[in-house]
Parts: C-alpha cells; sequence; structure tokens
C-alpha cells in the first residue's frame, strides 16, 4: 500500500476536483484590452486538513477516532469507550505542516477492563500507528516513549505543541495507581514521527 | 393494471397530509428567505507589476489612483457577479472582466509566466474561516515570471511545485519563519531567504512578484484580520479509572478479586448453613 504524504504532496485529488478553474474564461490569447481573468487556482501540492477518523495500532488493532475538545475544568474530554480515541481538536489534524496531532484513550475501565491504549505503556521506538481520515492517511513511527508526572503534562514539550514538525502524540494514563490520590500518578506520552 | 388496493378515507387525510407539509415547506421556507439580504465581497486591490504606480478603476469609477507598485488597495466592497476592472500603469494597462465569487477576494494584476506578455488580472479567494488559537494562516500565491516553485520554510521545503497562478495555504504557529522561494526541486532562491512574520488570528498572504532577470523580485505582503478559536490546550488527560494497569499492584491485580471471591463464599456458605439450621 503506497503511503500517502500529507505535507507537501499531492493526495487530495478532490481539492483539485473542486479547483474552480472553468469559472470564467482564461486570460484571452490575444490583446490586453479584453483579458479575460483567471482564477487563481490551488496547486496541485495543496492539502486540505482533516480530522482524523481511525487509528491503527503497530498490532493491527483498529480503534476509531472522534473528536473532542478541552473541558472548563481543564481536562480533555475522552470518549467513555476504551476501544475509542479521542482526538484533540484544537490541536494539529492530518495535512498540518506543524504541530501535535493529540490522540487520548482511556487505558482501562471498571465495567470493560484493560483497553488498547494499555499498549502504549512498552510501546518501542519504531513501531508503527497509521492514522486516517476522510481523504487522507500517513504513518507515524515511535520515537519515544515516556511516563510524566500528570501534573507535568502541561509542560511536557511535545504534548499539545505547537510548534516543530507534525508529529503523532498519543496519551493514556500509566504508571502506579492510587485510588485515594486521584489515580494513577502518570500519563504515559507515545511521540511518533511521520515515516514514509 | 387496476390498483389492488384503494385509499380509505382515512389514508387519503393522511396523503392530504403529506403533500400539504410537503408543499408548504417550500413556500414556508421561500417567505422566511425574504427581503433577499444583499450581501457585499471584501475586495482588494493588489499592484503586482514592478516599477511604477497603476491607477485603479472598477465598472468604469476610479478607486484608486497612483497605487503605488507592490501595494494593497482595500477593501472596496462588490456585489457578487460581474465587474470591470482596469489598472492603468506606466506604459502598460489591462482592462479586465472579474466574477466576484466570495466574501472577501484579491484582485491582482501581474506578470504572466511568460515575460513577454502584457499583465494578467488573476482573482484570488480569500480564505477568512476562524484559525486555531496561538495559529495564523499563510497563503502564497505564484504571480511572478518564473517557472514553478517551491516555497520553503527554514530550509525545509512548506510548499511544492507551484505555478504562476497558482496559490497554496496553510495554517500555521504564529511565528515568523525564514521564507525563500525556489525553482522545484532546487536550491538557488529566487526570492529571499526574507524573515516573514505570521500573526496569530490573521491571514498573511504574500504574493511573489517580479522577475528574477531585471532584478525585480519582490513580496507583497498582506494581513486580513480572522476569528482566532479560543481552545486551549488542555491542562490533564485523566485515562485510566481502574487501576488494572498498575505495575505495582500487578499480582494484586489478580490475587485481591480471589480472596476477596474467597472471603464472599465463605460467608455466603456460613450464613446459608445457619439460615439452614434454624429452619
Amino acid at each position: 500500500m503506497t503511503v500517502l504524504t500529507v505535507v507537501g504532496c499531492a493526495t487530495d485529488s478532490s481539492d483539485r476536483a473542486a479547483a474552480p478553474d472553468s469559472a470564467v474564461p482564461g486570460p484571452a490569447e490575444a490583446g490586453w484590452r479584453t483579458d479575460e481573468p483567471g482564477r487563481g487556482r490551488p496547486a496541485a501540492s495543496q492539502v486540505t486538513p482533516e480530522g482524523p477518523v481511525a487509528l491503527v495500532l503497530p498490532d493491527g488493532t483498529r480503534m476509531p477516532v472522534v473528536p473532542v475538545d478541552t473541558q472548563p475544568n481543564g481536562a480533555l474530554e475522552l470518549p467513555s469507550d476504551i476501544g475509542t480515541a479521542g482526538w484533540w481538536s484544537g490541536g494539529a489534524r492530518l495535512g498540518d505542516p506543524y504541530g501535535a496531532l493529540v490522540l487520548a484513550a482511556h487505558v482501562d475501565s471498571v465495567s470493560q477492563g484493560v483497553g488498547p491504549f494499555a499498549r502504549l505503556l512498552t510501546m518501542r521506538p519504531g513501531q508503527r500507528f497509521r492514522l486516517s481520515s476522510r481523504t487522507l492517511s500517513a504513518e507515524f513511527a515511535v520515537d519515544t516513549t515516556r511516563f510524566v508526572h500528570r501534573d507535568s503534562l502541561p509542560r511536557d514539550p511535545d504534548a499539545f505543541a505547537r510548534e516543530g514538525p507534525l508529529r503523532l502524540v498519543l496519551i493514556t494514563c500509566g504508571g502506579p495507581y492510587d485510588a485515594n490520590a486521584g489515580g494513577y500518578r502518570d500519563n504515559v506520552i507515545v511521540v511518533a514521527t511521520r515515516s514514509s | 393494471m387496476a390498483p389492488k388496493f384503494t385509499l380509505g378515507s382515512r389514508s387519503a387525510a393522511v396523503v392530504a397530509a403529506l403533500l400539504f407539509s410537503v408543499l408548504a415547506v417550500p413556500l414556508a421556507a421561500a417567505s422566511s428567505a425574504s427581503p433577499p439580504v444583499k450581501a457585499t465581497s471584501q475586495v482588494y486591490l493588489v499592484h503586482g507589476v514592478p516599477g511604477g504606480p497603476a491607477d485603479v478603476s472598477v465598472d468604469g469609477e476610479s478607486v484608486a489612483s497612483g497605487l503605488a507598485s507592490a501595494a494593497v488597495h482595500g477593501p472596496i466592497e462588490l456585489t457578487p457577479g460581474r465587474h470591470t476592472v482596469a489598472f492603468a500603469g506606466d506604459g502598460w494597462n489591462v482592462e479586465a472582466p472579474i466574477t466576484v465569487e466570495n466574501a472577501s477576494e484579491d484582485v491582482v494584476v501581474h506578470l504572466p509566466a511568460d515575460a513577454a506578455a502584457d499583465p494578467i488580472v488573476t482573482v484570488f479567494a480569500n480564505e477568512v474561516t476562524s484559525v486555531r488559537e496561538g495559529h495564523g494562516r499563510i497563503t502564497v500565491a505564484h504571480t511572478a515570471v518564473v517557472p514553478p516553485a517551491d516555497i520553503r520554510a527554514g530550509g525545509e521545503v512548506l510548499f511544492a511545485n507551484v505555478a504562476n497562478g497558482e496559490f497554496v495555504t496553510a495554517e500555521v504557529p504564529a511565528d515568523t519563519y525564514e521564507v525563500d522561494v525556489v525553482p522545484t526541486g532546487g536550491d538557488d532562491p529566487l526570492l529571499g531567504p526574507v524573515d516573514l512574520e505570521v500573526t496569530a488570528g490573521a491571514l498573511t498572504r504574500v504574493f511573489a512578484i517580479g522577475e528574477p532577470e531585471d532584478g525585480s523580485m519582490t513580496a507583497v505582503v498582506q494581513v486580513i484580520p480572522l476569528v482566532e478559536s479560543s481552545s486551549q490546550p488542555p491542562s490533564k488527560v485523566g485515562s485510566g479509572v481502574a487501576g488494572l494497569v498498575d505495575p505495582q499492584e500487578e499480582q494484586g491485580v489478580k490475587v485481591w478479586p480471589a480472596i476477596l471471591g474467597a472471603v464472599l463464599m465463605g460467608v455466603a456458605l456460613v450464613l446459608h448453613r445457619r439460615r439452614h439450621v434454624r429452619s
């Protein structure tokens, strides 16, 4: 299967098809007085970013992805289903050139047990994720896996980053669990960069 | 073939009601849509021909006189539809019918890909939808006498293979970018590098204009305010509630339910026996 490039290469044919280059006739062949103006067209390399809809884990597990946002208390809203990942809609999309594309999911739940994101806890460099949106798809290879104290999450250089090349940031919970101290102590952060 | 069933009066009433609702909805929609809102478009006029100033008129009326090269005039308000725009420069002029289609448009007079040809007019739609918090939108339009080009930011290709009359756009974090324009796949800048400031909550439009042959390559930079989303990054991600992956409790997870189960069963057994004894 071809790895589609989401930055700087032609992938989104629908976008080009929508180019209104035939809305008005092009410049007339002769005579500057009657030149019919053209309409500026998107270059073939133009990619229209999209929110992701599906994630495939290195072991082939497929998770649907739904958009989520920051709640008034500062916490990221998460799908209650541990088999579904939430995409932080305030962050990068597939096709954006810069920033963190953030996906988070519950590591476990009382009713469903351990979820697919528990695999993040043991993710090794080089393992590959495939992320897709309506018309785009890209592969990301794991760069780092780290446990950070949950209070330190906002200061993590990758989580929620605006700058730097587009990267996939996967977040779940991990580390010691203490029900009396708010549950898991840590967030697990897997950072994966474009591989193609 | 004759129908095998007939409509009872009840069915007829239902059909009549359905028909009425189907007919009434468009009527209601039509009446609520009037009086029609007379929307106008914000149109900017961009002088992208190197050299002297130009006079600009729209539909026969002067809108700007002595507009300097690489300058932007506007916005002016135009109704969507056909208009005629005329630019008169130093030794050249061009009059062109244009079609205004979008809420915000740039009407640019510039040199075509062929240096020997006269200036042409190209209309670009300005994407004025909101941007994410801390981000701006950058659009680069190729309106110069150069072959298809790559636009690089910080030495990395941000936009590839853009030809005259084409544009590329992206939402990027607010920052100052070192931008240059190189022939597609090449390394020798046709323009730049220049420091380009992208402001949060704004559309920064860059037009590459001129021709390298006579050293007239330059950039027109236009900034249009946008709405910036107020969505803030999360401060926490609470993504586990059951303690099932606690490394310290790994044995406990398996043992405790078993112990708890055994205790409960023992209690139940005792209670059952007691009840049995009493009865």
